[in-house]
């Protein structure tokens, strides 16, 4: 177990060299001078060339890389350029709200999407099983930020059952804190919600195909039971692939309904800096996206591992 | 033709992704003739109007007619839809082929290390990246778009060669002389080309929404140029007041969207033998 995990680690090394340069070779790439735009178009010339001295932008590029990467390493994401707070204590502030967000998004599509999907399969072919389908395809097919914006008409502009944007820590007082991100995680659940639920059903149907459940039917179990004991587990792999896959994708999805229900999290963290061109704030952000994805990919083989350990034979 | 129609019938749902594709080419390809007013000119006697009998689905904040402004962007995100998808498929296909065709170290440590690097980055979070870079328009939320799901293609169409190379038929040609390129083209590339096929018209279902999701968030599509994503962004700031300005463009976005997994998966009902 642990030598495969080393093994797996050892394996994401090139990728993260590749993926620290693809962000140090973009944000070069950028448009506009960071001395310049941290000091206004009317700073004198030493000015502009202390800075720079500071900044070390006057020394060879590869240099500025490796300074990068060593300073990452070490946990120094630098200050961003517009106001010049660490990096890191941004992050440190939008992390709980983006991870609370995003794993009752995930948890959400497995309530609702494991379910529908048995359900699906149960009764394929029939008009139980269209419905199934048409209500999975119009899942992945919602705009997120769409449904975002019709929660807030209904329940808090019409209803006013929830607050329209804002959030609560979890720590300062539970209730207000679900209630300010069910919202949002609604909208970033029911796509992956659909498509968990066309992956249960496609698995499921074609496990109980399969000899091993014949047999169990043969056995005399009762249906329920060779439907969740043979049917579901088989799709258990199928669907931790996905699910990371999910994650990854519900990351990205972040900005849009951070920007929509005003929450602290990642998504308006990059969103601004993107809108601000603040380079060493929107480098260690994309870094983050990129390096969790990669972490979950890990912890994804880690699963697979122990829901079938054939898996290190590869 | 009797075949199809059969086909159909047994899938509904396939036959009504169909339908809502026609439909959206249609609308995309004939918006100057099917749409009553001029979706850019604003009337400032109807700022923010409710629907009415002169315009339908009400006005936004300027008087322009929304269903005018409805009818027009289904050409924005058609064409966004489109030319993200070739872009992808073709940077990564051909890279995908000429990879997995000759295999070998650059296949091994550089390609598939590459994509791995690219595939770590969310899909929006890159996109936006490029914006950043390219400055905001619909043609950098294209090519964005593109670049992103370039390597999706690259994997798959890699993968279907490598089982492809093996078969009699390529050894056969092989054995007769044919140059690698000849081979490629003629033979791997026709028999790989239902999976990516497939894999395209779920990639324009979803570069769709990410492009929506840009100009939703003002880095896609710029004023006053009419699209589904900041017909939306607007209608956000008006809710109160004029709800329908957000309502129609979401349903918009939602139903070509919808139409066009739904006919995806049509697709590979049709094209892929395995699961028939």
């Amino acid at each position: 177990m642990l030598a495969f995990f080393f093994r797996r680690l050892l394996g994401t090394l090139p990728i993260l060299f590749l993926i620290t340069l693809g962000v140090f070779l973009v944000m070069q790439v950028l448009p506009g001078d960071p001395a310049l735009m941290i000091l206004g178009t009317e700073a004198t010339p030493e000015a502009l060339a202390a800075i720079r001295e500071r900044l070390g932008l006057n020394q060879p590029l590869y240099m500025q890389y490796l300074t990068w990467v060593g300073n990452v390493l070490t946990g120094d994401l630098g200050r961003s350029m517009v106001d010049n707070t660490p990096v890191a204590s941004a992050i440190r502030y939008a992390l709980p709200v983006t991870l609370q967000i995003s794993f009752l998004a995930i948890l959400l599509a497995l309530v609702l999407g494991v379910p529908a999907g048995v359900i699906a399969a149960t009764r394929r072919g029939g008009i139980g099983d269209t419905v199934a389908s048409l209500v999975g395809f119009s899942c992945i097919s919602l705009p997120g930020f769409w449904v975002a914006i019709l929660l807030l008409y209904l329940f808090s502009l019409y209803l006013g059952w929830l607050p329209s944007s804002g959030f609560v820590r979890l720590h300062e007082d539970w209730v207000g804190s679900l209630k300010s991100s069910i919202m949002p995680a609604i909208a970033l659940g029911l796509r992956p919600a659909g498509i968990f639920m066309r992956l249960v059903r496609s698995s499921m149907l074609e496990a109980m195909k399969s000899d091993y459940v014949r047999t169990a039917r043969a056995k005399g179990l009762t249906a329920i039971a060779v439907t969740l004991r043979h049917g579901l587990r088989t799709s258990l792999i199928p669907l931790v692939t996905v699910l990371s896959v999910e994650f990854a994708a519900l990351l990205g999805n972040v900005v849009v309904i951070d920007t929509i229900f005003g929450l602290p999290g990642f998504g308006r963290l990059i969103y601004n800096s993107v809108l601000r061109l603040d380079l060493t704030m929107m480098q260690s952000l994309v870094l983050i996206f990129a390096v969790s994805v990669i972490v979950i990919n890990l912890l994804t083989d880690m699963v697979y591992f122990i829901l079938d350990p054939r898996i290190k034979e590869r | 033709m009797q075949r199809l129609l059969n086909k159909m019938r047994r899938k509904p749902l396939g036959a009504l992704g169909l339908l809502i594709v026609l439909a959206l080419v249609f609308v995309a390809g004939f918006a100057p003739w099917l749409a009553p007013h001029n979706p850019i000119q604003p009337d400032f006697g109807a700022m923010l109007a409710a629907p009415s009998d002169q315009y339908l689905l009400g006005t936004d904040e300027l008087g322009r007619d929304m269903f005018s402004r409805l009818i027009w962007g289904a050409r924005a995100s058609l064409q966004a839809g489109l030319i993200a998808v070739i872009l992808a498929a073709g940077i990564g296909v051909p890279i995908g082929l000429v990879s997995g065709y000759f295999r070998g170290p650059l296949d091994e440590y550089v390609v598939m290390r590459l994509t791995d690097a690219m595939m770590a980055f969310p899909v929006i979070v890159l996109a936006l990246a490029l914006t950043a870079v390219l400055g905001p328009s619909l043609y950098t939320a294209m090519v964005a778009i593109g670049i992103v799901y370039a390597p999706i293609f690259i994997r798959l169409a890699r993968a279907q060669t490598l089982s492809v190379r093996e078969t009699e038929y390529v050894e056969a040609a092989r054995a007769l002389g044919n140059r690698h390129i000849g081979i490629m083209i003629k033979h791997v590339l026709p028999n790989i080309a239902s999976p990516l096929v497939i894999q395209m018209s779920v990639s324009m279902a979803t570069a769709i929404l990410v492009e929506s999701a840009l100009s939703f968030l003002g880095l896609g599509v710029q004023p006053p140029t009419p699209s589904w994503g900041s017909m939306l962004r607007i209608g956000a700031n008006y809710m109160q007041d004029a709800p329908w300005i957000a309502f129609w463009p979401g349903l918009a976005i939602f139903i070509a969207v919808l139409g066009i997994n739904l006919f995806g998966d049509a697709l590979r009902d049709v094209l892929d033998p395995r699961d028939r």
